[in-house]
C-alpha cells in the first residue's frame, strides 16, 4: 500500500463570481521512502497541492489516502492528529516562534502529539534528548538557547527541519525550503533532505527551482493545475 | 509536557508585553472596585452592629428633631414633663435625659472647645460610663444644685496633663465647677464622635447657670427589662409623646430603626459602587476582548503554524483561554493587593470600619476570572476557526 495516494484531486477557489480551478484532477502516488519533488511555475497550483498533501487544506473533490486512511472523510480533530503524527512541515519563511528558543521551537510539535503516541515515540529518549540530538546533527549544538532572530537563514531552516523531524513523522513536506536561503545554505538543506531520504524517510519538496528539484529521486511537474510529467 | 505548554504560554505573554499590560490594566480597576465594594458592604453591616451594641439592644432613645440633624443640633423639643410621664411606664429602667451644648470651657490659663452635657441622674449608669477616678453624681448633687462635673480623659489631659483632675476647678461659661469624677476612656462612636471629649454636669445646674432651657431637653433614654415587651413599650412611649408633641418634633431611635437606616445607607453605597465596579469590569472585558481580537490577527501565522504542527481547534481555543486565565489571575493578584490598600485608605474616608473580608478577595478573583474567560472566549473561538492555510499565508 502506497503511503500517499491522491485520486482526481480538484480544487476550486471562488472569488466573488469568479471560479478559479487551481487543481484540475491530480493523481499522485508516493511510496514510502521516496524522495519526490513537485515543480512548477508560480500559479501552477503546486502550493495548493502541498497543503492538500499536508492535510492543511481540503480539495473540492477527489480522494486522499494517507497510510490507507481516507483523510477527507475524517473529522477536523482527527486530521489535526494525523498532521502531528505523519507530517513534518518545512516552510519557505521558516515560521519559527520568535519567543521560543531554538530547542523549544523544536519541541513544540511534541505538545500536539496525542499522549499515547507521545509515549510510544519517546519511549527510549525524552523529547529533550531527541531534540538536542537532532540539533547537534544539524550543526546547531551551540545554538540551543538562541532565539530565532539570532540565527542566520540557514540556521533557521535547519531548526525548522529539526522541528519537522522531532515527532518521527512518515513524511517530510517542504514548501520552497530554499526560497529564502543563499546558494550555500540551499545546498546544505538539500544535502540534509538527501541524507534523510537515504535513511528511509519519505521526502516531498515543492519548488519552482529546477536546480533544487533535480536532487530528488522523482520529479513531478505541475502546470496549470495538472501533472504534466 | 504540561510544563512545556505552560512555558510556551508564559513566554508568549511576556513577548507581547504591551498587550498583556493593557489587558491587565483594563481588568485591574474592576477587581479593585469589587474588592472595595464587598469590603464596604461588610464594613457597613459591622458598623450597624457596633452602633446597636453601643446603643444597647434593650435601649430606647428619644431625641429632639430628626435623625438627620441629630441631638447636637440644639433641638430641645422634649421636656422634663415627658420624662416624668415616661417614668410611669412599667418594665423600664435606667431612665435618664440630657441636653447638650457645644461650648468653651476653661481654667485659669487655658480654654477648650468641648461638649457640655446637662444630664439626668442615671446618665452615667444608663450609658455605661465607668467612673475611673473620683465619684459619679449623687441624688444630693441634684437636690443641692452642686456645681460639680464628671469629665472625660481628653478634657482632663488638656487642662491638667499628668495630674489628677479631681478637685480641680473649671469654668463653664463664667461659672466655676468642681471636677468630681473622671470616666474611663470610651474611644469614638462608630460615627466618629469623640466620647472622651465631654463634660457632664447635673441638668438642674445646667438649666439654671449655664443655659436657660426652661426644662427643655434634647435626649431621653431608658432601657427595657423584658425584650418581649419592647415593642409594646415603644408604642406606649410614642403615644405619651404624641399627647404633647407633633410627630416631627421627636424621633424614637431603636436598634431596629438604626439598623434600617444604616442598611439603607449601605444599600445605596452598594448600589453605586456596584454600578461602578460592574462598569469597570465590563469595560475591562471589552478592552480584553478587543486586544485579543487584534492579537489573534497579528499572530495569525502562528496559529496556522500550530495547526500545521498538529494543534486541533480545541488546542487553539484552550491556549487563548489559558492566556485569559493567566491575565485574570495576574489582574486579581494585583487588584487584590491594590484593593487591600483601597480598603485601608478609602473606607475610613467613608466612615466605614476597615475590614478585610476573605469573601471580597475571593469574589473579586472569581468574578474577574469569569469576565476574562467570557471576554476572551469569542476571539479565541475566532482564532480556532482560522483556516490553517490562509492563516499561514499571513506571515508579517
Amino acid at each position: 500500500m502506497a503511503l500517499i495516494e491522491l485520486k482526481n484531486i480538484r480544487k476550486v477557489y471562488r472569488q466573488g463570481d469568479l471560479e478559479v480551478e487551481v487543481l484540475k484532477g491530480i493523481d499522485l502516488t508516493v511510496e514510502r521512502g521516496e524522495f519526490v519533488s513537485i515543480v512548477g511555475p508560480s500559479g501552477s497550483g503546486k502550493s495548493t497541492l502541498m497543503y492538500i498533501l499536508g492535510c492543511l487544506d481540503r480539495p473540492t473533490s477527489g480522494e486522499y489516502y494517507l497510510d490507507g486512511k481516507n483523510v477527507l472523510k475524517l473529522p477536523d480533530d482527527e486530521v489535526s492528529k494525523l498532521r502531528a503524527e505523519y507530517i513534518g512541515f518545512v516552510f519557505q519563511a521558516f515560521y519559527l516562534i520568535p519567543y521560543l528558543t531554538v530547542l523549544d521551537n523544536v519541541l513544540l510539535p511534541v505538545s500536539y502529539l496525542p499522549k499515547s503516541e507521545r509515549k510510544k515515540r519517546f519511549a527510549d529518549k525524552s523529547p529533550q534528548q531527541k531534540a538536542v540530538e537532532l540539533l547537534t546533527r544539524l550543526g546547531l549544538k551551540e545554538r540551543l538557547n538562541f532565539k530565532p532572530e539570532e540565527l542566520s537563514g540557514g540556521q533557521k531552516q535547519r531548526t525548522a527541519i529539526a522541528r519537522a523531524l522531532i515527532n518521527s513523522p512518515e513524511v517530510i513536506l517542504a514548501d520552497e525550503p530554499t526560497g529564502q536561503l543563499d546558494s550555500e545554505s540551499s545546498r546544505e538543506v538539500m544535502r540534509i533532505f538527501k541524507e534523510l531520504h537515504s535513511e528511509g524517510k519519505t521526502v516531498i519538496v515543492v519548488t519552482h527551482d529546477p536546480e533544487v528539484a533535480k536532487h530528488a529521486q522523482r520529479i513531478v511537474k505541475i502546470r496549470d493545475g495538472r501533472v504534466v510529467e | 509536557m504540561r510544563g512545556f505548554i505552560f512555558k510556551d504560554l508564559l513566554l508568549s505573554l511576556l513577548h507581547n508585553k504591551l498587550r498583556t499590560l493593557f489587558a491587565l490594566l483594563g481588568v485591574l480597576f474592576g477587581v479593585v472596585s469589587l474588592v472595595l465594594i464587598v469590603a464596604a458592604i461588610e464594613g457597613s453591616s459591622l458598623l450597624a452592629n457596633r452602633v446597636i451594641e453601643k446603643l444597647g439592644p434593650d435601649s430606647v432613645l428619644i431625641i429632639s428633631g430628626s435623625i438627620k440633624k441629630g441631638p447636637r443640633s440644639g433641638f430641645q423639643n422634649l421636656t422634663l414633663e415627658d420624662v416624668k410621664e415616661i417614668g410611669k411606664l412599667e418594665g423600664i429602667f435606667a431612665l435618664t435625659y440630657g441636653v447638650v451644648k457645644p461650648m468653651t470651657v476653661s481654667d485659669v490659663s487655658n480654654s477648650k472647645f468641648t461638649s457640655v452635657f446637662g444630664v439626668g441622674e442615671n446618665w452615667l449608669l444608663s450609658w455605661n460610663y465607668r467612673v475611673e477616678e473620683g465619684r459619679g453624681f449623687t441624688e444630693s448633687d441634684f437636690k443641692n444644685l452642686r456645681k460639680v462635673a464628671v469629665i472625660g480623659h481628653d478634657v482632663a489631659d488638656f487642662f491638667w496633663p499628668g495630674e489628677s483632675p479631681i478637685g480641680k476647678i473649671i469654668l463653664i461659661g463664667k461659672v466655676p465647677f468642681k471636677v468630681i469624677g473622671l470616666y474611663a476612656k470610651k474611644g469614638k462612636t462608630p460615627n466618629g464622635h469623640n466620647l472622651d471629649d465631654r463634660v457632664f454636669i447635673p441638668f438642674p445646674v445646667f438649666d439654671r447657670l449655664v443655659e436657660k432651657t426652661y426644662g427643655h431637653i434634647s435626649i431621653i433614654r431608658f432601657r427595657v427589662f423584658n425584650m418581649a415587651e419592647y415593642n409594646q413599650i415603644v408604642k406606649e412611649t410614642r403615644q405619651i409623646l404624641l399627647k404633647r408633641h407633633k410627630p416631627d418634633e421627636f424621633m424614637i431611635i431603636t436598634p431596629v430603626v438604626v439598623k434600617k437606616f444604616l442598611s439603607m445607607l449601605s444599600a445605596t453605597l452598594a448600589f453605586f459602587l456596584g454600578i461602578a465596579s460592574t462598569t469597570a469590569l465590563v469595560v475591562g472585558g471589552f478592552v480584553l476582548s478587543s486586544i485579543f481580537y487584534i492579537n489573534i490577527y497579528v499572530r495569525q501565522w502562528e496559529i496556522g503554524l500550530r495547526r500545521a504542527l498538529g494543534a486541533t481547534k480545541g488546542d487553539i481555543l484552550k491556549r487563548f483561554l489559558y492566556e485569559a486565565v493567566v491575565i485574570a489571575l495576574l489582574a486579581s493578584l494585583l487588584g487584590n493587593v491594590l484593593g487591600y490598600f483601597a480598603i485601608k485608605f478609602i473606607l475610613p474616608l467613608l466612615n466605614i470600619p476597615v475590614v478585610y473580608p476573605v469573601e471580597a478577595f475571593v469574589v473579586a478573583t472569581l468574578f474577574t476570572l469569569g469576565v476574562c474567560l467570557f471576554a476572551v472566549y469569542f476571539p479565541a473561538r475566532k482564532a480556532s476557526s482560522f483556516e490553517p492555510v490562509s492563516a499561514l499565508r499571513r506571515k508579517v
